[in-house]
């Protein structure tokens, strides 16, 4: 750790640096993996999901929703 | 010699002189009344709860990004972290990186699923993904939220005490009562009436002035040095009368074992406890589409990142300009060096802004605080365990603004009481409790299937306890001259910091708790899982 490498850069201290710059690569590959591999699945799923909602809406029009179907007077 | 240590007594009676004092007071003024009147003008009109919990939701990344850098990075990052650098150089280097990396912890494993199941706090989640419990979870994590808060805000205005002293040497109990009380109400102002948008709004300011400020002054050390790091290095190695030790590690961690796994486990808490802090933890949930969040999150990163390398820089600086033994003449914690290397620097002018911009700087750090716990309270406590989910919002609004004066008047109290104690012990204790209560709880209920309500409450209350028991029965509270105490002597357990025993406690305690309770039914986190993974409310 205490070896002295460039002046007085030792192991330790550039070691520490190296840290910063393996995060900055970590936030990098992460954000392009999302973006190439999870984002397109996310989207279509959540398209699924719309789709699903509105043919459900669709295959009963007009019913009354369930909680104002008999009203009491 | 004679004359030498005459002027260092009187250094360290007062770091600056009178018109530092006069010009630090006003431009702290000129940004409190500008951002007070922009937290009134932006302040939620309609008397929508969503508006006063999540602020203004289409915001641009690079601002999420500076109000999430806002919120983490405190007084004691830019006066504490600092002064650890100038005084124990390597070790203190270490513990800068560690503050980086829980930013990372956030953007890979957090953020993201967290987001996308949430909706106000983090109590929607659980209640998402533990419906049939969900009142005791919440109560016990507004428990957890309140605690957290308390202890995080106590820190930050016993830190405004800490930093006057800087100025007019130990205040008396006037001046440490008016400073807390000033600092303590225009606090609560923010969060009561400016809600979410306006703590935002201080939160940007305050990052942009932050990282301006830490930017202006490393650009000043290393144009000193020519832009020659070796030779700042060198100077600051010469400068700590400590040799080549300065540049080495074990100058504060190194003394023993137990002194080492110290170190560990304030780390542990650090890296881990960020993602559980609740102030952060209300950013996350702000954006309204995952991507802006993602996106955000990053520019967090690097900003935090930023600001700590800086820190580095002012630190070694402080030590090669103004040398090592003057810092901790004046305070032996270090936390007047960048002060003293402003002042060798600059001279009065730049005193006087970095030192107004660490009382913005705790100003908009308990601002945050305060309204995550008045959010909590509201919105978990009495929205969903008091009225059951019958409040209105109005209603649960004008409960939220009480909750938010209340926290900032039981801050202040207990400020008053506890004016002596150590800033960063109570901010690290924050961060274990955080990290051992809420934390498991959290990760345990987006990953894991098997994760049950009566899991839940054992490691909400099982971290709290741990953590909070841990931290009286150790050298903190009582057996050494620094302590709480101490005369007295019942410290068996040997750590400063509790993390590295309550965090595996407050994981194992969820775990144990989940197998022991029946299962829950299978489609509840499914559609959880769906939800966290593909966050169905955004288009």
């Amino acid at each position: 750790m205490n070896q002295r490498l460039i002046g007085h850069l030792t192991l330790g201290l550039l070691l520490g640096l190296a840290q910063f710059a393996v995060m900055g690569v970590t936030a990098g590959l992460y954000v392009r993996h999302m973006r190439k591999n999870f984002d397109p699945i996310a989207r279509r799923l959540r398209a699924q999901l719309d789709d699903d909602r509105a043919a459900e809406q669709r295959r009963a029009p007009g019913r009354v929703p369930a909680g104002r179907r008999f009203r009491t007077w | 010699m004679v004359n030498l240590s005459a002027s260092t007594a009187r250094l360290s009676a007062s770091i600056a002189d009178a018109f530092s004092l006069r010009l630090t007071f006003v431009l702290f003024l000129s940004v409190v009344v500008i951002t007070l009147f922009t937290a009134l003008l932006t302040a939620p009109q309609r008397d929508e709860i969503s508006e006063f919990y999540l602020g203004n939701r289409d915001m641009s990344p690079l601002r999420n990004g500076l109000a999430m850098c806002g919120d983490y990075l405190s007084a004691a990052t830019l006066l504490g972290s600092t002064g650890l650098v100038a005084l124990t150089g390597y070790d203190g280097l270490l513990y800068l990186g560690g503050t980086v990396v829980a930013w990372m912890m956030v953007l890979l494993l957090i953020a993201e699923p967290l987001r996308n199941s949430g909706k106000f706090t983090l109590g929607d989640t659980l209640a998402r993904r533990l419906p049939l419990q969900q009142r005791p979870v919440r109560l016990a994590l507004a428990i957890c939220t309140l605690t957290v808060c308390t202890l995080y805000l106590v820190a930050q205005l016993v830190g405004s005490i800490a930093l006057m002293t800087q100025f007019v040497g130990e205040p008396g109990p006037t001046t440490r009562t008016m400073i807390v009380i000033t600092i303590g109400s225009i606090v609560t102002i923010y969060a009561a009436i400016g809600g979410m948008p306006g703590a935002t709004f201080i939160q940007v300011v305050k990052a942009v002035m932050l990282v301006a400020g830490v930017s202006v002054v490393a650009v000043m050390v290393l144009n000193r040095f020519d832009w020659n790091i070796d030779s700042l290095l060198s100077s600051a190695t010469e400068g700590s009368g400590l040799g080549t030790q300065y540049l080495e590690p074990g100058l504060r961690y190194g003394a023993g074992p137990i002194s080492k796994i110290d170190f560990l486990s304030l780390q542990l808490a650090i890296v881990l406890g960020l993602a559980a802090l609740p102030h952060v933890m209300m950013r996350l949930l702000a954006p309204r589409k995952t991507r802006v969040l993602r996106a955000s999150v990053v520019w967090a990163v690097g900003l935090v990142g930023f600001v700590c390398l800086a820190a580095g820089v002012l630190g070694l600086g402080a030590t090669a300009v103004v040398g090592r033994e003057t810092i901790s003449d004046i305070d032996h914690k270090g936390d007047a060096a960048v002060l003293l290397l402003a002042h060798e620097l600059g001279g009065e002018i730049l005193t006087a802004i970095v030192s107004a911009l660490a009382f913005v700087t705790l100003l908009a750090v308990a601002a945050g605080l305060t309204l995550a716990a008045a959010s909590s309270l509201a919105h978990d406590f009495y929205g969903e365990v008091i009225r059951k989910g019958r409040a209105k919002e109005t209603e649960e609004l004008g409960v939220a603004r009480i909750a938010a004066v209340a926290m900032g008047v039981l801050g202040m109290m207990f400020a008053l009481l506890a004016w002596g104690t150590n800033t960063a012990t109570l901010a690290f204790l924050a961060f274990a409790i955080a990290a051992s209560a809420i934390l498991p709880t959290i990760v345990y209920s987006l990953f894991w299937r098997g994760f049950t309500a009566r899991g839940a409450l054992l490691s909400l209350y099982g971290g709290l306890l741990s953590s909070v028991l841990l931290v009286v029965f150790s050298p903190v509270v009582s057996s050494t001259p620094d302590s709480v105490y101490p005369n007295a002597d019942f410290a068996w357990f040997p750590l400063q910091n509790p993390g590295i025993v309550s965090i595996p406690a407050g994981f194992l305690l969820g775990w144990l708790g989940s197998l022991l309770s029946p299962p829950q039914e299978e489609t509840v986190y499914q559609d959880f899982e769906v939800r966290a993974l593909i966050g169905a409310d955004q288009r």
